[in-house]
């Protein structure tokens, strides 16, 4: 049930997981805004894998949903300003130590988002789908056309299609019994509804974390929170992980509880990171989780990025993260000292070079 | 703030844990930055067991630039494919589990189901006949697997069986050869600073002093600094890992060496058998409460497959672990941090992911809190993830011969493993949390190999059909059988590229 990337999707995907002799799948469509995204709508690189299972390829999304090639995803933060999250490394590590450590040893002038490849193609508005030898490394995403991909996902989804401007529920005991569209009586094994992906939900303090997304034979898909899980690409990853995680634990009828039970947890985990970088970037730190506590404490003593179980954001998002708030490392990883320090300050100015390089080079071939 | 520089860094203690944590941080650290030292007593002597591997020590050898062949040479070495499990489930019962994978995923859906599918529809074939692991290690074969040896003997993971004391003296001679420096003493005495209680110098009994800015504790069970000066306190898990003793014995050799570790389950414990080039090591783990050390002793040597090379060794431990790992300017590793039985061979691997993670969050004199307690939440998760793993060896056995194995079949066990277990027992589901250790392949495993199989399957296996699982299936065995066929025996790849010097002495006398 529902009409935006948050019904389709899972259409599709169902669709490209079951085998069409033994399932149907029924999309009741509601009518209206389908996300509200003005337009775009940001995919992360893991977003290939599930294109992988949905059978789109790369020229498809280019030709039907205008991909652009994404090397970080652009957050609008208060007062005009933007923050970017890269999809690529900071620098490069030597003998096994973060570039952020060796960069903060050498004591070089230059800002360390200067030394993020993926960030600078992304300001130069260019693009390599590779990067050169011996460059830091980085995974493009996409920049979408929402109704372009609503519509390649529609082809994708060979659902049986109803449209409704009404859609009712009929529960009892908590499980849904029927769906009523528009009068009309429809009757699953498995219910979907994603008929609220929440993006124009308005209330900042909104805690993300969705104990109960699935509950008996119905499962509530919601892509996004607010403008910044839209911005980050997080929307189109929640409804794939949703999709992963629904396969993994693929119910029967009778709904185990001990699977719906992980399914929350998981999804509970998963909100939870999401929900910190999300508290980051509107600096609304104070009294925060655990989690994002230790993880700003542990960067701001020495640069160090915790990671915690089913991290969502990669270790440069949320470097960048930090940087852009103005929360910096005070201190370095001390094995950084193995390294010459007249070595490492020349290796760092020769990354630097070689990475304006290849910006002017691609810049000159625009 | 170069005055801020950990420079001194001084390991009390020359077991694994001690050489091992001497090795990896005089590779790190150059001589001309820092002073490695290593203080032992030869007269105290290390525990001299703990001779058993997860692969994961491959990794290990790599990032010291340890070649493989060099190391297996020097400890006397064999191949480590798994462990069987002799009499845990029922007597007379036996499983394997392997190392690397079972079979391979179909479809984006774990292996698993699919087995569990036919085995629901009658097929009685073992999930174990879908091991590469398993087939090699019963038909005492081993190769070492390489990209162009294809997709199934690429499956093959494998760890070592060693020699404890050997393997001391060769990472003894490589962190000495990087700059660490060994001194010869026993600690009477570790010096607390009166303003913020870090040890400030340890005292040996010729009366030297020595300084350090960081502490290695790896003294063993008794932790002499970490607890003994520090009293950072214990946390007892005996009550869901009962064996508190061991007794160990090494043997002369029967024939060729095979390539698993078994682990014979016994009246109040389990007894390992732990190949090597020129010996068998043995021993039986057991709760005293259920037997005494003498019945012990007697139950391990009717129980040896060779002549014993030595008297008998007897060992006491507690379960659990230290509250704080890493506590003041004090890191405990090995021994001293905390011990679990050895049932699947974690210890080792615990002293390995301590070093590796100390490194990541290597300190400076001050030993900020915050990465101190990033330290010990990481590695007090890790224990907890492999303290669940042995317990469900326990909980899940049939067995009601003892009382010792009527209190671990009965006893409470902790939530995280209930939860665990019942996502197996629905349609073996599985999440690894944590970056925890075991994975899916290891928790079914055991937990099929104890009758604790899955009731049902992923129901996305029914998208293929029945004839095109068994074809997929049989396909798998067949190409299992084929490559074992091809490989060489384990003795007959060690003769060929690592094969130590023949002795004639008692273990660990060479
Ligand atoms: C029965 C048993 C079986 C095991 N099997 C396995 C296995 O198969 N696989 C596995 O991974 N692990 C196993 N282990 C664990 C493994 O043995 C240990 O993790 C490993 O040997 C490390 O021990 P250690 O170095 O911490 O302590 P030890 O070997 O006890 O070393 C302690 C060191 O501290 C020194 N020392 C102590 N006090 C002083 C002092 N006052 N002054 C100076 N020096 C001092 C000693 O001389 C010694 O050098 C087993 C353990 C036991 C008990």
């Amino acid at each position: 049930m529902g009409n935006s990337i948050e019904a389709w999707l899972p259409a599709a995907y169902c669709c490209a997981r079951l085998p069409s002799d033994d399932y149907q799948i029924i999309l009741a469509e509601t009518k209206g805004n389908t996300g509200g995204s003005d337009g775009d709508i940001v995919a992360k690189p893991s977003s290939k894998n599930l294109h992988h299972v949905l059978d789109i390829a790369e020229h498809d999304l280019g030709s039907k949903a205008h991909a652009r090639p994404a090397l970080a995803a652009s957050i609008a933060i208060d007062n005009g300003l933007h923050i970017d999250l890269p999809f690529g490394h900071y620098g490069i590590d030597r003998e096994g130590i973060e570039f952020q450590h060796l960069w903060k040893y050498s004591g070089s002038q230059k800002p360390l988002s200067e030394f993020n490849l993926a960030l600078a193609m992304h300001k130069a508005s260019v693009f390599l789908p590779e990067p050169p030898k011996g460059a830091p490394v980085y995974n493009y995403g996409y920049m979408l056309q929402e109704e372009g991909y609503i519509n390649l996902l529609k082809s994708k989804a060979r659902a049986t299609h109803i449209t409704a401007d009404n859609i009712t529920l009929q529960q009892s005991n908590g499980a849904i019994d029927k769906v009523i569209c528009d009068g009309e009586s429809l009757k699953a094994d498995l219910y979907i509804d994603a008929r609220h992906y929440n993006y124009a939900a308005t209330n900042t303090n909104v805690t993300y974390t969705d104990g109960n997304a699935w509950q008996h034979n119905h499962l509530r898909i919601t892509g996004g929170f607010d403008m910044l899980d839209h911005q980050s690409g997080m929307r189109l990853h929640r409804i794939q992980m949703a999709m992963e995680r629904l396969f993994k634990l693929w119910p029967d009828r009778e709904f185990a509880a001990v699977e719906i039970a992980e399914y929350n947890r998981l999804e509970a985990s998963q909100s939870l990171h999401i929900n910190d970088m999300n508290l980051l970037l509107q600096q609304q730190t104070q009294g925060c989780s655990n989690t994002l506590a230790r993880k700003i404490k542990l960067f701001e003593t020495r640069g160090r990025i915790a990671i915690e179980d089913y991290e969502i954001y990669s270790k440069a998002e949320w470097i960048a993260a930090f940087c852009a708030m103005g929360i910096n490392a005070k201190n370095y990883d001390r094995l950084a000292h193995r390294i010459n320090s007249d070595t490492l300050a020349q290796w760092i100015e020769q990354l630097q070079v070689a990475i304006t390089n290849v910006i002017e080079q691609l810049s000159d071939k625009k | 703030m170069e005055s801020d520089r950990v420079k001194n860094i001084v390991i009390v203690g020359g077991g694994t844990a001690g050489w091992m944590s001497a090795a990896a941080l005089s590779k790190l650290m150059p001589e001309h930055q820092g002073n490695v030292t290593l203080v032992e007593s030869e007269e105290i002597g290390t525990v001299g067991v703990g001779e058993a591997t997860i692969p994961q020590i491959a990794t290990f050898n790599q990032r010291l630039g340890i070649h493989e062949d060099d190391f297996i040479r020097a400890t006397q070495a064999t191949f480590k494919l798994g462990i069987e499990f002799v009499d845990w489930a029922k007597k007379g019962d036996r499983y394997f589990h392997p190392f690397g994978t079972h079979g391979f995923d179909l479809e984006g859906i774990e292996f698993h189901h699919f087995w569990n599918k036919l085995r629901e529809r009658g097929d009685a074939r073992s999930i174990e006949d879908y091991s590469i692991n398993a087939a090699a290690a019963y038909s005492d074969k081993f190769i070492r697997p390489q990209s162009e040896h294809g997709p199934i003997i690429n499956k093959l993971g494998y760890a070592f069986h060693f020699d404890a004391i050997l393997y001391a003296k060769f990472l003894r001679k490589f962190s000495e050869r990087n700059g660490a420096k060994r001194i010869e003493g026993k600690v009477e005495q570790v010096n607390l600073r009166s303003d913020n209680g870090f040890i400030e110098s340890i005292r040996l009994a010729d009366g030297q002093v020595i300084k350090g800015d960081l502490f290695i504790d790896c003294t063993g069970f008794r932790g002499l600094l970490i607890e003994e000066a520090l009293q950072t306190g214990y946390i007892d898990w005996s009550q869901y890992l009962p064996v508190d003793s061991a007794v160990a014995v090494p043997c002369e050799k029967r024939g060729e060496p095979i390539p698993y570790t078994r682990s014979t389950a016994r009246e109040a414990g389990w007894q390992w058998r732990i190949p090597l080039q020129h010996r068998t090591g043995n021993g039986y783990v057991y709760c005293s409460q259920y037997q005494s050390k003498d019945e012990a002793e007697k139950t391990l040597l009717s129980n040896l497959d060779g002549k014993p090379l030595a008297s008998p060794k007897h060992l006491r431990f507690k379960t659990g672990r230290r509250k704080k790992f890493w506590s003041k300017n004090c890191v405990a590793i090995g021994l001293s941090a905390g011990f679990m039985e050895p049932l699947e061979s974690t210890s080792i691997h615990l002293i390995q992911s301590g070093i590796s993670k100390l490194i990541a969050l290597f300190p400076d004199k001050s030993m900020n809190p915050v990465e101190r307690d990033e330290y010990n939440r990481l590695l007090n998760v890790g224990y907890a993830h492999i303290r669940d793993f042995l317990i469900l060896h326990y909980t899940l056995t049939e067995r009601d011969d003892s009382d010792f194995w009527n209190y671990v079949r009965t006893m409470k066990i902790p939530k995280t493993l209930q939860r665990k277990m019942a996502l197996i027992q629905s349609r073996g589901r599985f999440f690894k949390y944590d970056d925890e250790l075991f994975n899916i392949t290891s928790w079914m495993a055991v937990a099929i190999g104890q009758g604790y199989t899955p009731k049902g399957y992923n129901p996305m296996v029914d998208s293929l059909s029945d004839d095109n699982i068994i074809q997929s299936l049989a396909n798998i065995r067949m190409s299992i059988d084929k490559a074992v066929e091809a490989m060489p025996t384990q003795q007959a790849f060690i003769d060929r590229f690592c094969r130590a010097q023949d002795v004639y002495t008692t273990a660990g006398e060479s």
